[in-house]
C-alpha cells in the first residue's frame, strides 16, 4: 500500500464554508480591535501555523520561532482584509506556508553568502554531512525543503500547497488565483525538476525506499 | 513529453484518501514505477507532511511562540494601529495599505537577517498591545506637555547619543526578588556588564542574545528597572550587535513611556535613525523622535521631526496624529 496513513476527514479543515469556521465570531471581533478575540484566534491558528512552519523549515530549525512569530504577524495584519472566504485556520496555513518559503530561502541566501565569503567552506550540498544519521524520512523531509528553497517562487509555493498542505488541485488553484492547468503546470515543473534532482544521485533514489 | 510527465494528480489525490479502485492502483503503481518525482511526492504524505493535525509539541511551541509576542507589548504604545472592521477597508481602500505593509514586512525581515525574530516581535507587539483608546491619549499627553513647557521656559538641553551609564546595573543584593517569567535578572545582567569586549568576543552573539531575552523577559513581567539595566547592558558590551540595533527602539519606548527619561529615549531615537535611517523600524523612531522632542518643550525640533515623520512615511499608521500635532504645533 502506497499510503500508511488513513486521511481522517474530522480533522481536516478544509471546509470553504465560512459559516462552519467556529472561529468566524472571534475573527469578526478581532477585526474590530477585540484584543481578548484576537488573542482566541491566535491560539486557536498558532498549533496550525507552527505545523506549517516546521514542515517548510525542518522540525528543529533554528530560525523556527522566527518563522512562527513572522507568520503570525503577517496572519494579524492579512486578517484586516480577511473576507472569510474560507477558515480562518486554512486562511493561516496559507499565510505561514508562503512566510516559511520566504523565510527558508531569506536564510538559505544568508547562509550562502557568508559561505562565500570563506573559501575553505565548500558549496553548500543537497545532503547534510552525515546522513546515515538521519532517518529516511526526515532525509526526504530536507530534500523537500532543498527543492522549495530552489524551485522558482510560483512552482514552490504550488509544491507546498500540494505537499504539505495536501491541497487538491482546485483548492491550490483557488488559493493561488490562478486556473487549475496553471497549477498543474507548476507542478509539472517542480516535479520535473525534483525528478532531475533524484535521477543524478543514487542516494536520493535509496530515500524512495520501497515506495518504488 | 513523456508518457511520465503526465502526471495522474487525480490518482494521487485519491490514493490520499484512500479510495483507488484497484485498476486506478495499478495504473498509478506502474506510473510511480517510472517516475521518481511522483514516488516522492507519495513518500512524503506516507511521512505525513501534509498531516493537517498539529501536534502535541505543536502546541506547545505555538503557546510559548504567542506568549512572547503577546507578552512583549508591555510598552503602552498609544498610537498602535487596530486592526480596522472589514467595512471600513473596503471604503478606505486600506487593502492597499496592507498589502504594502506586508510587503514592507517581508523586506524588512530580510534587511535586517538574525535580527527578524526582534522585528516582528516589535511589530506585533503594537498590533495586541494598544490600550483600549489609543488614539486620543498621545494628543491628550502632547498638550500637556507643551503646557508644561509653557511654563517652563528653559527646555532641557537635547543630548547627542552617548553610551549609557553603567550605573544603572544595579547589585544583586538589592535587587528584588525575580517575577517567575523573568529568567534573567540584573545579576546576569552585572556578570555580562562586567566582561569586557575582547573577552566576550567569542560568545558575543550568544551573550548578546541572552541579554535581548533578559530585557524581553524583564518586560514580560514588568520589571521596568531590570530590562532597563539589560537594555543598557546591551548598548555597552554590544553596541554594534543586531541584537542591539533591533530592540533599541523598545528600549527608547520604555524609557520614554516607563521612566520618562525623553533624554535618553531621544538620545537612542536619533542613534537609531544614524545607523538605520531607512531600518524597518525608522517609522517609530521618527515617531518616538518626534514624542521625545515634544516631551522636552522643544517645540521647534518636535515640529520639524512631526514633519519628517510624514514625509518619510505618508502611508503611515501615525500620519494622522502627525498632521494634528503639525497643526498644533504650526506658528
Amino acid at each position: 500500500m502506497f499510503f500508511r496513513r488513513t486521511y481522517t476527514s474530522s480533522i481536516v479543515d478544509s471546509s470553504p464554508v465560512p459559516a462552519a469556521d467556529a472561529l468566524a465570531v472571534d475573527v469578526a471581533r478581532a477585526q474590530q480591535g477585540d484584543r481578548a478575540a484576537l488573542r482566541r484566534v491566535l491560539d486557536a491558528v498558532g498549533p496550525d501555523v507552527v505545523r506549517v512552519v516546521r514542515a517548510v523549515l525542518g522540525r528543529d530549525a533554528a530560525e523556527l520561532d522566527d518563522a512562527v512569530q513572522e507568520s503570525l504577524v503577517s496572519f494579524v495584519k492579512a486578517l484586516a482584509v480577511f473576507r472569510g472566504e474560507c477558515s480562518a485556520r486554512r486562511f493561516a496555513r496559507r499565510i505561514a506556508t508562503r512566510t516559511a518559503i520566504a523565510h527558508g530561502r531569506r536564510v538559505r541566501s544568508r547562509a550562502e553568502g557568508r559561505e562565500r565569503l570563506d573559501e575553505s567552506v565548500r558549496a553548500p550540498q543537497l545532503m547534510v554531512a552525515d546522513p546515515e544519521s538521519q532517518s529516511l524520512a526526515s532525509r526526504r523531509q530536507q530534500l523537500l525543503r532543498e527543492l522549495l528553497h530552489a524551485l522558482p517562487l510560483a512552482q514552490a509555493e504550488t509544491l507546498a500547497l500540494r505537499v504539505v498542505l495536501g491541497l487538491s488541485l482546485a483548492e491550490v488553484a483557488a488559493e493561488t488565483n490562478v486556473p487549475e492547468n496553471t497549477v498543474r503546470s507548476r507542478l509539472r515543473l517542480a516535479r520535473e525538476a525534483l525528478r532531475e534532482r533524484i535521477e543524478a544521485d543514487p542516494e536520493l533514489r535509496e530515500l524512495l525506499g520501497g515506495e518504488r | 513529453m513523456t508518457p511520465v510527465d503526465l502526471h495522474p494528480d487525480e490518482l494521487l489525490e485519491r490514493a490520499r484518501s484512500e479510495s483507488l479502485t484497484q485498476g486506478e492502483a495499478a495504473r498509478l503503481r506502474a506510473h510511480v514505477r517510472q517516475c521518481s518525482a511522483c514516488a516522492m511526492e507519495m513518500a512524503w504524505s506516507s511521512d505525513g507532511l501534509d498531516d493537517r493535525a498539529p501536534s502535541e509539541e505543536d502546541a506547545l511551541c505555538a503557546q510559548r511562540v504567542i506568549e512572547q509576542v503577546w507578552g512583549s507589548a508591555v510598552s503602552p504604545l498609544e498610537h498602535a494601529p487596530r486592526v480596522p472592521a472589514p467595512r471600513r477597508v473596503a471604503i478606505g481602500g486600506a487593502p492597499v495599505v496592507v498589502i504594502g505593509v506586508l510587503l514592507s514586512a517581508s523586506v524588512a525581515a530580510a534587511a535586517i537577517g538574525d535580527s527578524g525574530r526582534r522585528w516582528v516581535r516589535e511589530q506585533l507587539a503594537p498590533l495586541i498591545g494598544a490600550p483600549a483608546a489609543p488614539r486620543e491619549r498621545p494628543r491628550d499627553e502632547a498638550k500637556g506637555v507643551k503646557r508644561a513647557a509653557k511654563r517652563v521656559p528653559a527646555a532641557p538641553p537635547i543630548v547627542e547619543p552617548q553610551p549609557l551609564a553603567a550605573s544603572r546595573v544595579e547589585p544583586v543584593a538589592i535587587v528584588p526578588a525575580p517575577p517567575a517569567a523573568a529568567t534573567l535578572r540584573a545579576d546576569r545582567v552585572a556578570a555580562v556588564a562586567r566582561t569586557d569586549r575582547t573577552s566576550a568576543s567569542r560568545d558575543a552573539v550568544a551573550s548578546s542574545s541572552a541579554l535581548l531575552e533578559t530585557a524581553r523577559s524583564a518586560r514580560r513581567a514588568g520589571d521596568v528597572r531590570a530590562a532597563l539595566d539589560a537594555y543598557d547592558a546591551l548598548e555597552r558590551v554590544h553596541p554594534d550587535s543586531r541584537a542591539t540595533r533591533s530592540s533599541r527602539i523598545a528600549h527608547a519606548q520604555l524609557l520614554l513611556d516607563a521612566r520618562g527619561d525623553a533624554t535618553s529615549a531621544l538620545a537612542l531615537y536619533e542613534r537609531y535613525l544614524r545607523v538605520s535611517a531607512a531600518g524597518p523600524l525608522a517609522e517609530e523612531a521618527r515617531l518616538g523622535r518626534a514624542r521625545s522632542l515634544e516631551r522636552l518643550g522643544d517645540h521647534t525640533r518636535a515640529l520639524a521631526a512631526w514633519r519628517e515623520l510624514l514625509a518619510h512615511h505618508p502611508q503611515s499608521i501615525h500620519a494622522t496624529l502627525a498632521r494634528a500635532q503639525i497643526a498644533e504645533l504650526s506658528p
